[in-house]
């Protein structure tokens, strides 16, 4: 069943203009047409450098950020015309988990404290069932119950984005976006935070929204993957056909770059030169083309087509698969 | 081999003073080749940026103190130096640069002045050139266009165009050392691959060598020489890259290995490794990483274990290491 279907969505920005008080203001298309789709109890891998809009697209899902143009439609209805009852319906049943789990977290409030906050504003719970669902939470996350009257900052890293977790739950949502949420951890940390969101889908169904840029992880733990660069999506499909048979140059260099543990593979040269242009100012045509190692002059001139193979979409003017 | 360009033994740094007394790296020794690069890997708060500061002489509090037995640059002992005739090593011979270029480029000073700073502290130089230098290193990290680059201020560089800046400002006086700490760790996966590009064409083209705090094993396998592994601020295995990562002889270097997200497909669940390093000030007796380790011995509660050899130049921490060829 779909859960999520957006089309279109548009998120731009006002950046500081020049000229007398600001008179020819820009706009930054932090997000520029972007289509994609979310079923139940799937998990959707978002990729890309930084500054490509991911995190912006995330949080303009759940209408954190003003929306300028599009469709968001959850579970038909949509949301970006969606009116304040719709948006309180919305957030009762989507979740968001953070990248900085310090920050995330109100140092001032035992995390026992903060559970129990959104469990009162949000889920109706009688009070005195409160400190019972605080428990089961935390055990759920795989914490000792005991730990509920800690404050954040006497918690490691792993326990607070644990907590996060926790608080993403606490409300049983059908839907969580979570924004980097293991950037920040050690890489022994970062799996057993990963091997929780994988039970948890398991458990309880839910379909989550992966943004990161570690590409590794997004292999193990997304049923599809979506590239974005410069907020477009630019390839979309099942994560393996889009790792194994990869059809955007963006892609195969984001594949490429990953280092890698053998290490009799030797560092390959620079995968793709340059660094992203600015959003302010995206290059006509396909807004690829000045760093691509494949441009035709027709890249430059119009819009790539976009391509379907069996669900593996891409917009590229190449036809064959690159490797 | 030559004699190492760096020679460390049992560099220590104490926090504290008597009863509330902690060592946060204990006894650190290893030895850097000329044009090799080692890196230097474990989790947050093992102690790899610690042993570094504590070379350079760079801890960011008074209260912590440096003890060792040897810390030799090309034969001269670093630890007898006073803070003025160490204040001539840093940045002359010993180069470091910083995860965040961002918060270590000084924002109101422009790339070139930034560079030249150093060379006309260290070598006298006039401004006319400093400057010319400047471009030159400019040019040599790579960045484009480096006659009017030379001029501009770090908020107009994009992030790794700043590092590469940064590197520029290390390299200004021809170090024999640079330190590099998490040089990649806050850049995307596509500028990644062209710094750590840059930093192995710096090597072969000076001769530089390299110590790379990393946790990315990734980057470890795909850069360096040999690799030395921290674990709650004791190094527990030293070795050549080949070697330690096809065979590891720590517990913990091949927990390490093993739970690095590889990029083999499928839902199967990750490993982790249980539990959480411990906390510097609450030590378990023993071996520090006995908690969380999976064959352990009687020893391993009793006593901590020391560096030892093994074969060449492969040494490792442990009572019990994992036998040759037990591959992960």
């Amino acid at each position: 069943m779909t859960l999520l279907q957006v089309k279109g969505l548009q998120v731009r920005f006002a950046a500081p203009g020049s000229g007398p008080f600001g008179i020819n203001r820009q706009w930054v298309k932090a997000v520029n047409g972007v289509s994609l789709s979310l079923t139940t109890g799937e998990v959707l891998g978002l990729v890309g450098e930084s500054g490509s809009g991911k995190s912006t697209l995330g949080r303009a899902i759940l209408r954190l950020t003003e929306v300028s143009a599009g469709q968001i439609l959850f579970d038909g209805v949509d949301m970006a015309q969606g009116k304040r009852i719709d948006i309180e319906r919305l957030r009762h049943e989507t979740a968001m988990i953070f990248q900085d789990p310090y920050t995330a977290l109100n140092p001032r409030m035992s995390i026992g404290d903060t559970l129990a906050e959104v469990l009162r504003v949000r889920c109706a719970i009688p009070a005195s069932l409160i400190r019972q669902r605080v428990d089961e939470l935390l055990t759920l996350v795989g914490l000792r119950p005991e730990l509920a009257d800690r404050k954040p900052g006497s918690l490691s890293g792993g326990q607070c984005q644990r907590v996060g977790i926790a608080r993403a739950l606490a409300i049983e949502p059908r839907l969580i976006i979570a924004d980097e949420c293991v950037a920040a951890l050690d890489v022994s940390i970062q799996g057993q935070i990963i091997n929780l969101l994988l039970e948890l889908r398991q458990r309880m169904n839910l379909a989550i929204l992966f943004i990161a840029h570690d590409l590794a992880i997004v292999r193990r733990l997304c049923d599809r993957v979506a590239v974005m660069y410069l907020g477009e999506i630019v390839e979309e499909g099942p994560t393996e056909a889009v790792f194994s048979s990869p059809r955007h140059p963006y892609t195969v260099a984001l594949i490429q770059s990953i280092p890698h543990i053998d290490p009799t593979r030797p560092l390959l040269d620079a995968t793709l030169p340059g660094e992203p242009p600015s959003p302010l100012n995206l290059p006509s045509g396909c807004a690829f083309h000045p760093r691509c190692r494949y441009a035709q002059p027709i890249c430059a001139k119009t819009p790539p087509p976009i391509r379907d193979i069996n669900g593996h979409r891409y917009s590229c003017v190449l036809g064959e698969p690159l490797f | 081999m030559s004699t190492p360009v760096l020679h460390v033994e049992d560099l220590s740094v104490i926090a504290g003073h008597g009863e509330s007394e902690v060592t946060l790296v204990d006894r650190v020794s290893f030895d850097l080749a000329e044009g090799e690069i080692l890196g230097l890997v474990g989790e947050s708060g093992s102690g790899k940026t610690m042993a570094c500061r504590a070379l350079m002489r760079l801890l960011p509090s008074s209260n912590l103190r440096v003890q060792g037995k040897a810390v030799r640059l090309a034969g001269e002992d670093l630890l007898s130096l006073d803070e003025a005739d160490m204040r001539r090593i840093r940045g002359r011979r010993l180069g470091m640069i910083f995860q965040n270029p961002g918060s270590h480029l000084d924002p109101l000073m422009r790339i070139g002045e930034q560079i030249g700073e150093g060379i006309r502290l260290h070598q006298g130089a006039s401004k006319r050139e400093a400057r010319a230098k400047a471009i030159d290193v400019l040019r040599q990290v790579g960045i484009p266009d480096p006659l009017r680059r030379v001029d501009s201020y770090p908020h107009e560089f994009s992030g790794g165009m700043r590092q590469r800046a940064m590197i520029a400002v290390a390299l200004g006086c021809n170090p024999q050392v640079l330190i590099a700490d998490e040089p990649t760790t806050a850049l995307d996966v596509t500028v990644q691959a062209q710094i750590l590009r840059l930093l192995l064409d710096l090597r072969d083209q000076r001769g530089l060598s390299i110590i790379m705090i990393t946790h990315d094993l990734g980057v470890v396998a795909q850069t360096c020489d040999s690799i030395a592994v921290m674990y709650a601020g004791r190094l527990c295995e030293h070795g050549n890259k080949l070697d330690l990562l096809a065979h590891p002889r720590h517990p913990y270097t091949a927990a390490l290995i093993d739970c690095q997200p590889a990029t083999s497909a499928g839902h199967a669940m990750l490993k982790t490794i249980a539990g959480q390093p411990p906390l510097l000030d609450a030590l378990p007796t023993g071996c520090r990483f006995n908690p969380r380790c999976l064959q352990q011995g009687g020893q391993c509660t009793q006593l901590l274990p020391e560096m030892q050899a093994t074969a060449g130049a492969h040494r490792v921490a442990c009572h019990y290491p994992l036998p040759m060829g037990a591959s992960s």
